[in-house]
């Protein structure tokens, strides 16, 4: 048996290009110990109440008297809390190994795709470009929507598959059920990217036979499965289609052509050599990426410059669809290239080093320009290493009961970290009048006890000198209010808190039990 | 049937049944692993192998990677069928449903490839050795060699980053932490009325993040006053101690406690704690 040597040569730079994945999602990580991004932060949050109560909905850990029945990205904590569950990764751990596995899985998803087409390593490459913003998000955090990007390069190739086998399409209607719950958003844009692979698909070369009518079906993906969506929480989606189409709470948008320099101009320009080939080649799969990313792109122009409303959450969210299938389109760009110079260099010799001249300039000229880009980006650092502590210290010294109360925009790191709610959160450029009230209350040195007795506050963190003698200083900038000053507190929840670690080691687990019924 | 037709889907079986107990009892590199197969590979390749058991369905890589897509698919769609269950989302509901699946996928699987002839089935065939037998690398010839050694090489370093994103989360946090625990080493029962000479506690807390061994004096001081120190405390890096300390209010009415923690030799304080207390005659 011999080895192949090209295919040697293939596997080497696949891994390579994961392990660069791999890179890219740790880069931002380098200098931080902790999420960064509020995003991030909730998910944590919301992954902390999952794990203590075992249910996706319910009381809210960001604000009193709220729940969380409006959970529509619960499918993707349920994942977040499997894996916690299966690997015994501590939640700082999750958080930087989820966004490189993300971004790994979306590369070699993309070369599964791709490889039958002659694109697959330059597809791979340039999906580890696509950026990672703090407006826009990206695969280097660890977000729902960086997880709904994988589905992408999978579902073309399942749509590929399907023109022979009709059993695909369960895979397809198993995505798009489960990508509802994940990030509904990017279901919507999977859906449209789907819709718009059939129809090249039926125009181009038709599967035959009864698979047509099947592949005809299929363009009800989108309606079906997101009925799903609203058997499941109809008030949720209700109330957020509400909202993005009366545009409550809109921001000013961003401008557009940003997103480019950061994604890199050479990949853009492949998807541009892409877009002229397409009159030259009547491939549909190739025309399904193709004109879904110029959609996604021509979305983007319009959406900014006319649209009087519309969900600014596609638009946000819209860019990272973009450079993934502009990532696709780039590696067809990539292969019109090379065959277009090699049928002007007749040598081998020449033609090698023309190969290896591309891929040493792809690199270059892309690689580098990307990375500065990455550490240049200036990601949320919402807590430091003292509020880490602080917050640690409220986990292991209180019960399950309590509840904080601090900086509304710090307010997102306490859940996950103290593993107890806090009175309100806020993300600028909303929550103002919260951060001026608590602020407020803390200037005036925190001397209300009724009114932390009535909000169920007990802990107050702030850098203030406070002033009332029903107050405890436990640590510097952590207050706690005597228990005689609290509201009355169920004693069995008290004296066995459930722990994140607990139910992985029996023996603590054991003595606690002991403790409570012997003291 | 050949066991090496469907040794994949034996051990599909053994990891769902293990992976509870490895869960509860297990730690470490191997909990990890075997955790992060389990999520991101099993139930998706046992629904493959159920709903496509014929090898020129699927060549591996397009197995592997739809593999993995849907167990990332099936994982929410699971999940939310246990969250509807009168348990909801634990360990001991989450595991066990999701071993369920894949044992039940993999028993179709197993079904189905026996209704196919032999040579259409897709299996993991015997492991090859051919890699390992005398003579099989200089057949190769050089260059194939040197690739291989490459390729060995840039997997054990993806291998290698991916362990550094695992291990490298450390927090490397500088100076001193100070803390007040009730008397019994909680966060509660602070001293609140005491009589005068009275013995009152309180548990002071100190933890040493500096890379080097520091000394420590603690004094409580009441309105003010210095009633009670602690001196020279020694703490090596890295070390943390929880020290009861008493002190007794000479005098009656409301009085603030401060409990000072200095740097020997510094002659200020470094950090302060502060709380009230209320002081009754004595009997």
């Amino acid at each position: 048996m011999v080895l192949n040597r090209w295919r040697i040569i293939e596997a080497t730079l696949l891994v390579a290009i994961i392990g660069l994945a791999f890179y890219m999602a740790l880069l931002p990580r380098l200098d931080y110990p902790f999420p960064l991004h509020i995003d991030e932060w909730i998910h944590l949050g919301a992954l902390q109440h999952l794990l203590d109560t075992g249910r996706s909905g319910g009381a809210s850990v960001y604000a009193v008297d709220s729940t969380t029945q409006g959970n529509i990205e619960a499918g993707y904590q349920i994942w977040l809390a499997q894996l916690f569950m299966s690997t015994g990764m501590s939640w700082r751990i999750l958080n930087r190994v989820v966004p490189a596995l993300v971004l790994a899985l979306i590369a070699f998803g993309a070369y599964v795709f791709g490889r039958k087409h002659g694109i697959g390593l330059p597809a791979a490459f340039f999906v580890t470009f696509i950026p990672t913003t703090i407006r826009f998000l990206g695969p280097a955090f660890m977000v729902p929507v960086a997880l709904g990007l994988v589905f992408f390069p999978l579902s073309l190739l399942i749509l590929d598959k399907f023109r022979t086998d009709w059993k695909y399409l369960i895979l397809l209607i198993l995505v798009m059920l489960s990508l509802f719950v994940i990030h509904g958003t990017t279901a919507v844009a999977l859906g449209i990217v789907l819709v718009v692979a059939v129809i090249c698909c039926l125009l181009i070369s038709p599967p035959e036979g009864r698979l047509r009518r099947t592949w005809l079906a299929s363009l009800l993906l989108i309606p079906v499965t997101a009925v799903m969506l609203l058997i499941w929480n109809p008030q949720a989606y209700l109330s957020i289609i509400r909202a993005e189409f009366t545009m409550q709470n809109r921001v000013p948008l961003p401008a557009m052509f940003g997103i480019i320099p950061k994604f890199g101009y050479v990949p853009t320009l492949f998807f541009a050599a892409a877009i002229v080939a397409l009159f030259l080649k009547a491939d549909w799969r190739r025309y399904a990426v193709v004109i879904s990313a110029t959609g996604f792109v021509l979305f983007q122009i319009y959406y900014s410059k006319s649209l009087p409303f519309a969900p600014d959450i596609l638009y946000e969210r819209a860019w990272l669809y973009a450079t993934l299938l502009i990532s696709l389109a780039a590696g067809f760009g990539v292969a019109d290239v090379y065959i277009a110079v090699s049928h002007w260099v007749r040598r081998n010799g020449v033609r090698v080093a023309v190969v290896f001249g591309m891929a040493s300039f792809l690199l270059v000229a892309s690689l580098i320009p990307r990375i500065d880009s990455y550490k240049k980006e200036p990601y949320y650092h919402v807590i430091g290493v003292g509020d880490y502590y602080d917050f640690l210290f409220v986990r292991e010294c209180l019960d399950d009961q309590s509840r904080a109360i601090l900086d509304p925009y710090v307010a997102w790191a306490f859940p996950p970290v103290s593993g107890k709610p806090v009175y309100a959160a806020a993300a600028s450029p909303w929550g103002a009048a919260d951060f001026q009230r608590i602020m407020k209350f803390f200037s005036d040195g925190a001397t209300d006890t009724d009114w932390l007795r009535q909000n169920k506050v007990d802990i107050l963190i702030t850098g203030k000198t406070l002033q009332n003698p029903d107050l405890v200083q436990v640590k510097q900038g952590v207050y706690l209010l005597r228990e005689d000053k609290a509201w009355p507190k169920s004693p069995s929840v008290s004296k066995l808190r459930s722990d994140l670690d607990l139910l992985r080691h029996p023996v603590s687990l054991a003595r606690k039990i002991f403790a409570y019924f012997f003291g | 049937m050949s066991f090496y037709g469907n040794v994949d889907l034996l051990l599909l079986a053994i990891v769902s049944v293990l992976m509870l107990p490895l869960a509860v009892f297990g730690s470490g590199i191997i909990l990890i692993g075997s955790g992060l197969i389990y999520v991101l590979f099993c139930p998706g390749y046992a629904l493959m192998s159920a709903l496509f058991p014929r090898k020129k369905e699927l060549d591996a890589l397009e197995r592997l990677a739809l593999s993995i897509g849907m167990s990332i698919a099936l994982t929410p769609l699971i999940g939310l069928v246990v969250n509807l269950s009168p348990f909801g989302i634990r360990i001991f509901t989450m595991l066990p449903a999701f071993s369920l699946f894949i044992l039940a996928a993999a028993a179709v699987a197993w079904l189905r490839r026996r209704r196919l002839p032999a040579e259409q089935r897709f299996g993991v065939g015997r492991i090859s050795g051919h890699l390992l037998q005398p003579g099989f690398w200089k057949k190769q010839g050089w260059l194939t060699t040197v690739l291989s050694a490459l390729f060995v090489t840039v997997v054990v370093a993806t291998m290698g980053l991916l362990v550094y994103l695992v291990t490298g989360a450390r927090i490397d946090g500088k100076g001193t932490d100070f803390y007040l625990l009730g008397p019994q080493g909680k966060a509660e029962n602070y001293p609140d009325n005491v009589s005068v000479g009275q013995k009152a506690s309180v548990v002071v807390g100190i933890v040493n993040r500096d890379g080097s061994q520091n000394t420590y004096r603690v004094e409580i001081a009441l309105d003010g006053e210095t009633v009670v120190e602690y001196p020279s405390i020694v703490l090596p890096a890295g070390n943390q101690v929880e020290k009861k300390v008493d002190f007794a209010p000479a005098k009656t009415g409301p009085q603030m406690v401060e409990v000072r923690l200095y740097h020997e030799p510094d002659a200020k304080p470094d950090k302060s704690l502060r709380f009230w207390i209320e002081v009754a005659g004595g009997s």
